[in-house]
């Protein structure tokens, strides 16, 4: 019995030795390839926080030119969020399996969305500048595409949840399949319709201020060109802007979603009830046109520029899939630059956030004040698109992927530390209280009670970061922060489609078998 | 009315969950069917509006074959069959009145239900089956904030709308304490003797089955082991049924 205890003890801290030196080798390896380099780092400072000063001082004669360009943004992420809502309704109605009127179609549609969807925003951006030219049209198509993509597969796996007993209770008054939809499936998605539109608007609004880089319109475009004029006071005063912008648009977004929720309308009696009903059969038309009209006046672009675009991207598409697989080392070479750079944020990230989500969550704070300045500095974090922060750091080092790297580490640091202090703030009480009660500190009752109790929770919001960190990673080279994006980028400038195909291949492969390890992981853990 | 004809349900090529069932059920009857889960009780009244296809076997509603009508006539049929499920289902978004609505879908033209138009009558209707129920003051409630036994009152109005001639329960009260279950057993009961509208329910328990039904139909592994009278059932029976 003693020597089965032993063999145990002495496992368990071979185990651990074996867990921490592997961490230790990985991280070791990984910086190795990120080209981390302390030194760098540190010699970078100095650059990095003169930038940070421009931005406390910042160059208000520029403001004007901004504002412009800022309204242009939020148009962008309004509208394209709106057109991808509501053209994801009538699709999410055919993908859905329960409800399809085809399966087969319904798999095909599937499939080719899940596709597209491994495609980032911004190449969608840089490839269709290429069609329909530079300017805010291209950057609204592609952000509509990000924006259909993203609410189809909500609204697909909402309807998919709902049970077969639901509908077959409509089915059993004797309703037709249009009714079912009418009646049953409708309401459900409605109402979801309003919190996915906060959800695809709050992405949105990040990645049209980063769809100038590639001169899809937005604010992006001077900040591109302030970029490689040097002009690096210009630049702290922009992403000064942009904080604020986004924080705002995030707090008006939570306060409209909380307004939302509570507003209903109280009726007193059935003629008032059926009066509002018709009211809808005008209301909601009329609502439905204004939408169209505002989304059409935002388009700057003829009739014969779209024809000729259309003409172009037909041609875009054929070059592309006669795919030049010549260009195989050059594809590897970013790609593992890529999954270098997202797996390196991923783990600095944890590692960062199960430290920081201590002092972080109400619950384990030792100090209400530090948690409370902590959870603003953690917002500030991730309120920026990492690309952003890359450019920052851009700054600093240089090019290459050390840029991308600590950015993202960064970013993936804000997420994941708002995410699992919430977790642990949400997690019941008697858990912590059942290790203090033998007489422990508040840290040990996280490191021993908490902490192992959440651990699969953390370890699955980790592979979730890590999923959304290799599709940024994809376009962090397109900025010159390393990984597969620099050479994307560079051969859609050079309108080599061909290679444009391949690599597009390689990413999407690239993402799908992280999606695809991830989700194996997070069922299994 | 109804009558059942060697009705076998096989689920996936395989799993045999009713065998070779014939049952024949008079209008104005309170049938009782009771069975340990996994019995086949839920298979064997989906069958009868074909929310379960049967593998073999006819169903006969007034002498109609109704597993060989079109999908159109089929739809006309459901209306005269009520169907309450033992979770509600109800829209727990809309509001009740539009919950009881749903019942007259069968009775509307394609536009008009698109639209969501009903007529004076719809409404009339529906508010006559809430007040059956006791939940007229409820009407503009969401159908979400309402208690379990609320809930199912809500889907007995729905399915009075329809005007059925036949209410088919799949354990309508197996989700609710014992109190409300009765509640809603007395709404039965008295929708069966009022309006001598037939009613075939799923129920596991056999008290209540006993205390409200007039026949009792028990159903072990697919099959029919008893069929009579409350008062016939013995304890070696149940002893079987549920062994």
């Amino acid at each position: 019995m003693i020597d089965f205890l032993k063999t145990y003890i002495a496992r368990k801290k071979i185990k651990r030795i074996f867990f921490t030196l592997g961490i230790i080798i990985i991280l070791l390896y990984l910086g190795f390839k990120v080209e981390f380099d302390f030194i760098r780092l540190f010699k970078g400072m100095p650059d990095m926080f003169a930038l940070f000063e421009r931005m406390l001082n910042p160059n208000l004669s520029y403001s004007g030119e901004v504002f412009e360009k800022l309204l242009e943004t939020i148009q962008i992420a309004i509208v394209s969020s709106i057109l991808g809502v509501i053209l994801a309704l009538p699709f999410s109605l055919l993908v859905a399996e329960n409800i399809t009127p085809n399966k087969l179609v319904a798999k095909i549609l599937t499939a080719v969305f899940s596709f597209f969807r491994t495609i980032p925003g911004l190449i969608w951006a840089a490839l269709l500048v290429s069609i329909f030219s530079i300017g805010k049209f291209s950057g609204i198509v592609a952000l509509t595409i990000i924006a259909f993509l993203m609410s189809l597969k909500l609204f697909r796996e909402y309807i998919e949840s709902i049970n077969e007993n639901q509908l077959n209770s409509t089915i059993s008054v004797g309703a037709n399949s249009m009714q079912v939809l009418r009646y049953c499936v409708l309401p459900h998605i409605l109402e979801l319709s309003v919190s996915v539109f906060f959800n695809v608007f709050e992405t949105n609004i990040r990645s049209a201020t980063i769809l100038g880089l590639v001169g899809a319109g937005g604010i992006g475009q001077i900040m591109w060109r302030d970029l490689n004029h040097l002009r690096y006071d210009n630049l702290g005063t922009l992403i000064l802007i942009l904080f604020l912008t986004i924080f705002l648009i995030d707090l008006i977004s939570l306060f409209l979603r909380r307004m939302l929720k509570k507003s209903r309308i109280k009726f007193k009696s059935l003629e008032s009830y059926r009066k509002y009903k018709s009211s809808k059969l005008i209301y909601i038309p009329l609502i439905i046109i204004g939408l169209f009209v505002l989304v059409f006046k935002s388009f700057d672009i003829s009739y014969d520029r779209l024809l000729l675009g259309l003409e172009q991207g037909n041609q875009i598409i054929s070059r592309m899939i006669r795919m030049d697989f010549s260009y195989y080392s050059k594809l590897i070479e970013g790609i593992k630059e890529s999954f270098f750079i997202a797996i390196f944020a991923t783990i600095v990230g944890g590692f960062f956030a199960i430290i920081l989500s201590y002092f972080t969550a109400y619950n384990t704070s030792p100090n209400r004040a530090v948690s409370l300045i902590l959870k603003g500095i953690i917002n500030i974090l991730r309120t920026f698109p990492p690309i952003i922060t890359a450019i920052i750091f851009f700054r600093g080092v240089g090019p290459g992927p050390l840029a991308g790297a600590m950015a993202l580490s960064i970013y993936t640091t804000g997420v994941l530390t708002k995410m699992y202090s919430e977790v642990l703030e949400s997690s019941e009480k008697n858990i912590q209280d059942s290790v203090l009660v033998v007489g422990t500190t508040s840290l040990q009752s996280y490191r021993h009670g908490l902490v192992p109790h959440t651990l699969s929770t953390f370890v699955s919001l980790m592979l979730y970061r890590l999923e959304s960190n290799i599709r940024n990673s994809t376009i962090l080279g397109v900025i010159g922060a390393g990984g597969i994006g620099t050479a994307l980028s560079m051969n859609i400038t050079w309108r080599n489609w061909e290679k444009v195909g391949f690599l597009l291949l390689g990413v999407s492969l690239m993402v799908i078998a992280i999606d695809k390890f991830s989700n194996y992981l997070r069922k299994n853990i | 009315m109804l009558r059942l004809e060697n009705i076998t349900v096989i689920y996936d090529g395989k799993v045999l969950a009713v065998d070779d069932v014939n049952l024949e059920v008079n209008q104005g009857e309170f049938v009782g069917i009771i069975g340990s889960s996994g019995s086949g009780k839920s298979s064997l009244l989906k069958t009868i509006n074909l929310l379960v296809r049967p593998y073999k076997g006819k169903v006969f509603m007034d002498d109609i074959d109704v597993t060989g009508l079109s999908d159109a006539q089929l739809r006309n049929m459901r209306k005269s069959i009520g169907f309450v499920f033992q979770d509600y289902n109800l829209i727990e978004r809309s509001t009740v009145l539009d919950n009881v609505l749903i019942g007259r879908l069968g009775y509307k033209s394609p536009l008009k239900s698109l639209l969501g138009l009903f007529s004076d009558d719809d409404y009339e209707r529906a508010i006559t089956a809430l007040k059956q129920v006791g939940l007229s003051e409820k009407m503009f409630v969401r159908a979400g904030e309402l208690s379990g036994g609320q809930k199912q009152r809500v889907a007995i109005a729905k399915t009075l709308c329809q005007r059925p001639k036949i209410i088919l329960a799949d354990e309508p009260v197996a989700s609710l304490d014992i109190a409300t279950s009765q509640n809603i057993m007395d709404y039965f009961k008295k929708v069966n003797e009022k309006k001598n509208i037939t009613i075939l329910i799923n129920l596991h328990d056999v008290n209540i089955a006993k205390k409200y039904c007039n026949r009792i139909v028990a159903l072990k592994k697919g099959k029919i082991i008893f069929d009579g009278r409350p008062g016939e059932i013995d304890d070696r029976l149940l002893e079987n049924l549920y062994s």
